[in-house]
Formats: structure tokens, C-alpha cells, sequence
């Protein structure tokens, strides 16, 4: 019988709390014009944010168990308030998550994981996670993890398709992802021959126009940096603990962080790093208009990178891409300027 | 530049003071001398979310505290060198998407106008951007701030998280200011914030007066920068001068004439603008400000820790936005109002967000509710003819009763 599903809407939910309450995690990527919520959100905020609730305004998610609402962002916590008057179905959760990773900073997101333990029992009436369950899920997760970071470290699949397996990963219950990679590694064609490699980071990205524009333009995506990307997969659970609350708000606080968190020389030095790891040429950013924490980041990030010789765009978009004309014109630009100055 | 401002604003308001006796004034001269401070060469410099971190921890050691955000959003940009501080800040790729304050404060960073601090310490309420600017000019000054993470819901975890927090940045404190934390002198500072919170209901209670004896724009900018001094005598003293003042306005029964009366959400811009020439022009009063209301109990003074961790819990901009119209009902009966506006600066996502829910619990109790779109600090996009129609079409409904 299939499980029913619990909707989220953060690379931060811990997947295996869900999955340890009997029921499947699936991430909400709406495909709705955000412009259709600005009835009931203001208009000055996180295009994600306002599609997703356009998305449930509709109805979309009916027939889900409940959504987990996590505070990451003020956009999020606000969307968790409108959720509660204006869409009730799927009931939502809302989880707390410190934006440090200290000692104490994990103690507190341990507790608040036990409540939301609680809550996938009592508010979704979904089966007790108990030690064994998330234990289980814990070692589920991992193997996802694992196999997923294998195919991060290959360093052949073209973009295209590495978008495409994180997107439908996304959607897909981490015990079946096995079957899932194994098909996109037969299917998916080889990057490379000489095309110029750039990092793509960012924060959601939910289609692949970009990717497919990037490649159109003669370059080749290395590494995707972005919330269903590889930040998603990046880190082990410790398995067979007496105290797995504790393991998984470890991992989840000290994963490769997304912007949300506190250290700018930390986000700073991954993006360093991935771009020598990958041996790209440059790196893309692309960020949904409104995301703040991302926003703060990118002068500093673009100076630094400029500083030791790292091409670097920023490409903020309305989450649905309807106007890449412009967009192309940028990237096609972009990538020229790589070969002028002796990127290639 | 700033530190010549500062220097002005003091020696104006000690000749304001010598004079009359003024609050506005008075409050005007601590608040410059106290950012003056820290460019003394021996001050130990702690730059501060003053509005949102508990203000009493500081006052409990002999550091100068100052706040980048403030000094550039509120004071600066009050200038015609708001702007291109903002434009320093611009130059250097820092979006117009974000806050105009932050802006403000990072862009007085790059022309040198802030003293150097020893220690940063940020909250992560009200906003991302607060805590992310901070992020921002501690890798700028090489310094790793400290940030005080406070949950959106309040229970036995929480408190302990935050009173650990707090526990923490105090020993820091102490290891910059080179003296252990003095338990007795934190909780007399507890006390004197609690007898300025006690000082504080009276003067709400003298805000249910009609006509209002207190100037709105002045209310809510105290509300908000006052806070600089809480848990110092100086915020003692500038209550009590407030009370006097108010009291003696009520007395000799010079106010303003008032039609409407109103609930005042968030915050006021800080560059000239004619926002409350024109509710004075229509006799229109902001009774109250959100942000001058009392939302928790007296701190503990025996627990001052686990006291200001629930200071800071209870704060209506941390968590759910129903927060913020906790006891709407009641002040629209104790405070006669009849309206309430939301001024809403384009790059507050916590505030402004779900500001239907706002408007909806505020039309539920019976009142008219107008969003005001318009900057904090940034007067580029200022326009006094659309604030003049958005604000006379919301005195219309006011009038019609609607």
C-alpha cells in the first residue's frame, strides 16, 4: 500500500523523521505564477514563498497527509502564518532551526525534532517514532545520501540531466532512489569535451531553463550547488545511536550550510572550494528575487571571487523563469567573456 | 562625518537643555553622547541590535555600545547624507532589495564613519537581514559576530537556549571589556529596566488621553531607540522626563485637536517627509505604537538570565504574526481608536509579509486598517503627492466611519 505523502518545503526538514512516522517526504516545487498569491501575501516577497502558496490556494496539495513548515526564513515563518488562516489542508507543522551550529544550537533542534516527532503522531496521526523507526530512516537517508554524493563526485553527467535526477529525487521516497540513479546514470549522456565548466549555486531552482541555457550557450554545468543539489545530500546521519534526535540535528545543522545560517567565511570557502574541486571556470549564482539571506551574501561573495580571478553572475530570477531572453543574453556574455580573457 | 554629527547633535540639544526643559532633547543628547563614546581611544567598542538584544547585559559592563544599523539608518538617513551612504553600499553591489537601514549601515562602514568595534553581537529577530548584515561586516572587520538565535515559540527548551545564549555573550562581553561579569550590578540593571517598565505603564496610561498628549512620530522612534538605554538610569530618567512632560501637557490642556485616533503598526521614516504633517493637518493622533507597548512581565531580578531570555521570547516580533494583535480588542476600547496603519517599508518581509492577517483582525474589531508602502530610510522613492492620496483616502473612510 502506498504511504501517504507529508509535504516540505525546506532542504532542512529532517527527511527521517517523516519517513519514521510511516509516511513519505515530498518536496513542494509548485509550478504556479507567485504573482497569483499577492492577494494574500505582499508582493515584496520571496517568489518561492508565493508560489507555493498560490499553489495551495488552489488546492494543489489536497490529498496530502500535512506539510512541515520549518523557520528558516522570515518568508517561510510568514507563510506558515497565512497557511494557518487561508489553506488548513494539508494541516501544517512548524519546526524551529537555530541559524548557528554550536553545541547548544544542536541540543535545542534535537528537542525541537522530538516535538516534531510528536506532532507527525498527534497532528497526522502517523505511527511513533520510535528509536528503532528512526534508526531505519536514519540509515535510509544515508544510503541516499551516499549514492547521490556519487554521482556529485562523477564529474560526467551533463547538467541537464544531473538537474534532472535532483528534481526527480526530490520527489522520490529515498529508499526507491537506488532504481532512480541507476536509470539516469544508464540514460544520461556525458558532459565535458572541452566545454567551459561553471558552478551553479543558488537557492531553489525548480526547473531546468537555466541549465539547459547554460549548455545552449556552449558551457557545462559541474556542480549544482542549490537547495535540492548537492547541499542536500552532504553529510551522514551517525547511525545506531541511543541518541538519534541528537545525530540527525548534527547533521542537519552542520551540512554544507545554505545562506540562511550564520557564517559568511565558511559559505564563502565551500563555494572556493567547490569551484577548485570541479576545476570550473566560473561560477553562475541563481537566486530567487526576495531571498535575503542570499541577497546580503552576493556583493562579498562576487568581490572575493573577482579578487582571486573567479568569474562570477548573479542571475536573480522570479522562480519560474518566464523571461529568459534576458537571462540569455547575460550568460551568452558571460561565458564569452570567459574565452577572451583565457578561461577556457 | 558621523562622529561631527554626533558632536552637533549634543552640543544642540545641551543648548536646547540649558534653555528649557525638554524630553526630546534630553533623550537626543544621551543617545549622542552615548554613540560618542566609543570613539574615545579606550573604549571597548560593542556593536549591538540595540532594539532587540537585552540592553541590560551590556549596561552591566563598561563597554561602549553602538549600533551600525541604527546610526545609519536612523541617524544618517534622517541627513542629506542618507543617500549616498546608501549609495556606498549600492556601489559596492548591495541590492536596493535590501533593507535601506542595513544599507545604511554597511555604506557608513566603507566611508569610515563607525568607530571600530572589539565585539559584534546580533539577534536573530526582527528580520534575516539584520542578522545577515551583521554576518556581513563582521567578515568586513575580520571580528566572527555573535548571534543571539531566539526561537518563535516559547517553552522550557527555548528559555534554556536563549538564557545559555545570553550566559555566553555576557562572559564574552566580560573578556572584552577585561572585567568578570558583576552579578549585582546585572540585576540592579534588571531593576532599572523593570522601575523604567513600571515608569512606562504610566505613560501608556496617559496615552489613553484624548486628545493625545504625545506626538506619534516621536513615540514610535523613541519606542524603537530608546532601547539603547534599557537597563541604565538614563532610560529611568527620560521615562520619568516623558511623564512630567505628558502630565503637564494633560494639565494645561494644550493639545492638539483630534477627529480619529490611531493604532500605529511597525515603524516611521527617518528622512523628512510630510507622513505625519498630514495626519496633524486632518486632526489624525497615533494614539499608540505597537512597538511602545508592554508585551511581557517584569524581569526576574533574582533569574536575570532566564528574565531577559523571556524578555526577548515575548518580543511580538519573534513568531506568529497574531503576536502583534494580542489585546487589539481591548485598546481599541482603552485607547479609543479608530484605525490602524501599517507602515510598511518594502524590504520588512517579517512585518509586512502577512500584513492581510493584519488588516483582518483589525477589520474583524471593527476598525479601518491602510498598508503605507514606503521607505524607512531611503527617500528615493518618496513621493509626498502618493503619500498625501493614500493617507487622505484612508482619513476618508476614517471620517465616514467605515
Amino acid at each position: 500500500m502506498m504511504r501517504e505523502r507529508i509535504a516540505y518545503t525546506c532542504s532542512y526538514v529532517p527527511l527521517e523523521i517523516i519517513m519514521a512516522s510511516g509516511f513519505t517526504p515530498r518536496r513542494i516545487m509548485p509550478e504556479d505564477r507567485p504573482v497569483d498569491a499577492e492577494s494574500h501575501v505582499h508582493a515584496n516577497t520571496c517568489c518561492y514563498v508565493k508560489s507555493l502558496l498560490a499553489g495551495a490556494l488552489r488546492g494543489d496539495l489536497t490529498g496530502m497527509r500535512g506539510i512541515v513548515f520549518i523557520n528558516n526564513c522570515d518568508g517561510m515563518r510568514r507563510l506558515h502564518d497565512l497557511w494557518n488562516a487561508y489553506v488548513k489542508d494539508p494541516p501544517p507543522v512548524f519546526l524551529d532551526i537555530p541559524k548557528k551550529k554550536d553545541e547548544p544550537s544542536i541540543a535545542f533542534f534535537a528537542a525541537e525534532l522530538k516535538r516534531l516527532a510528536l506532532a507527525m503522531e498527534t497532528v497526522f496521526h502517523g505511527q511513533t517514532v520510535t528509536g528503532r523507526r528512526l534508526n531505519d530512516a536514519i540509515r535510509e537517508c544515508n544510503r541516499a545520501r551516499l549514492l547521490m554524493a556519487e554521482v556529485f563526485t562523477l564529474n560526467e553527467i551533463h547538467g541537464t540531466d544531473l538537474f534532472s535526477l535532483c528534481l526527480t529525487a526530490s520527489q522520490t521516497p529515498p529508499e526507491l532512489l537506488e532504481e532512480t540513479i541507476r536509470g539516469y546514470r544508464t540514460r544520461a549522456s556525458k558532459g565535458g569535451n572541452g566545454a567551459k565548466r561553471l558552478i551553479l549555486t543558488g537557492n531553489i531552482l525548480a526547473r531546468p531553463d537555466l541549465i539547459q541555457l547554460i549548455e545552449e550557450c556552449g558551457a557545462e554545468v559541474a556542480a549544482l550547488d542549490i537547495c535540492i543539489g548537492a547541499r542536500h545530500y552532504d553529510g551522514l546521519v551517525e547511525e545506531d545511536t541511543d541518541e538519534p534526535f541528537k545525530a540527525l540535528a548534527q547533521r542537519y545543522l552542520t551540512r554544507t550550510a545554505c545562506a540562511r545560517m550564520m557564517g559568511f567565511e565558511e559559505q564563502f570557502s565551500h563555494l572556493k572550494e567547490l569551484h577548485g574541486r570541479h576545476s570550473a571556470h566560473g561560477i553562475l549564482c541563481s537566486n530567487v528575487k526576495y531571498c535575503d539571506p542570499l541577497l546580503y551574501n552576493l556583493p562579498l561573495i562576487e568581490q572575493r571571487l573577482r579578487d582571486q580571478g573567479i568569474p562570477f553572475l548573479a542571475l536573480e530570477n522570479d522562480y519560474t523563469w518566464e523571461d529568459l531572453s534576458q537571462v540569455r543574453t547575460r550568460v551568452e556574455t558571460f561565458i564569452a567573456m570567459q574565452s577572451e580573457v583565457g578561461h577556457v | 562625518m558621523f562622529k561631527e554629527m554626533l558632536t552637533v547633535m549634543s552640543e544642540q540639544t545641551a543648548q536646547s537643555l540649558a534653555e528649557r526643559v525638554s524630553f526630546r532633547a534630553s533623550w537626543y543628547k544621551e543617545w549622542a553622547d552615548l554613540f560618542l563614546k566609543a570613539y574615545a581611544p579606550d573604549a571597548k567598542v560593542v556593536y549591538t541590535s540595540l532594539y532587540a538584544f537585552p540592553m541590560e547585559i551590556l549596561a552591566a559592563f563598561d563597554v561602549a555600545p553602538f549600533d551600525f544599523e541604527i546610526a545609519g539608518g536612523s541617524l544618517i538617513s534622517s541627513t542629506e547624507w542618507g543617500v549616498p551612504t546608501m549609495c556606498a553600499a549600492e556601489n559596492r553591489g548591495f541590492s536596493r532589495d535590501i533593507c535601506s537601514f542595513h544599507r545604511a549601515g554597511l555604506g557608513g562602514y566603507y566611508l569610515n564613519y563607525f568607530p571600530r568595534p572589539h565585539l559584534i553581537i546580533t539577534t536573530s529577530h526582527y528580520c534575516d537581514g539584520k542578522a545577515k548584515a551583521n554576518d556581513i561586516l563582521g567578515s568586513l572587520y575580520g571580528i566572527e559576530p555573535l548571534l543571539l538565535y531566539v526561537p518563535a515559540t516559547i517553552n522550557k527548551d527555548s528559555i534554556g537556549y536563549v538564557e545559555h545564549q545570553l550566559r555566553a555573550i555576557a562572559a564574552r562581553i566580560g573578556e572584552v571589556a577585561g572585567q568578570a561579569l558583576d552579578e549585582d550590578r546585572l540585576k540592579e540593571a534588571v531593576r532599572s529596566s523593570n522601575r523604567a517598565r513600571r515608569s512606562q505603564m504610566e505613560i501608556l496610561e496617559l496615552l489613553k488621553h484624548a486628545p493625545n498628549p504625545w506626538d506619534g512620530q516621536v513615540q514610535c522612534g523613541y519606542s524603537i531607540n530608546g532601547q539603547l538605554f534599557a537597563g541604565s538610569p538614563v532610560m529611568e530618567r527620560l521615562h520619568e522626563a516623558l511623564l512630567q512632560e505628558l502630565q503637564a501637557r494633560i494639565h494645561t490642556g494644550k493639545l492638539r485637536p483630534e477627529r480619529h485616533r490611531l493604532y500605529w503598526f511597525a515603524w516611521l521614516p527617518t528622512y523628512p517627509s510630510n507622513l505625519f504633517e498630514i495626519l496633524k493637518e486632518h486632526q489624525v493622533g497615533v494614539s499608540l505604537c505597537e512597538t511602545f507597548r508592554v508585551f511581557g512581565d517584569e524581569i526576574d531580578e533574582d533569574n536575570p538570565f532566564e528574565g531577559l531570555a523571556l524578555k526577548c521570547l515575548t518580543n511580538p516580533f519573534v513568531g506568529a504574526t497574531d503576536r502583534r494583535t494580542k489585546g487589539l480588542e481591548n485598546l481599541k476600547e482603552e485607547y479609543r481608536l479608530d484605525g490602524a496603519l501599517l507602515f510598511a517599508t518594502p524590504c520588512c518581509r517579517q512585518s509586512k509579509a502577512a500584513y492581510r492577517l493584519l488588516k483582518e483582525k483589525v477589520n474583524e474589531i471593527g476598525m479601518p486598517f491602510a498598508i503605507m508602502d514606503m521607505d524607512i530610510a531611503d527617500s528615493r522613492g518618496y513621493s509626498p503627492e502618493q503619500t498625501r492620496t493614500r493617507l487622505e483616502a484612508f482619513i476618508e473612510l476614517l471620517d465616514a466611519g467605515m
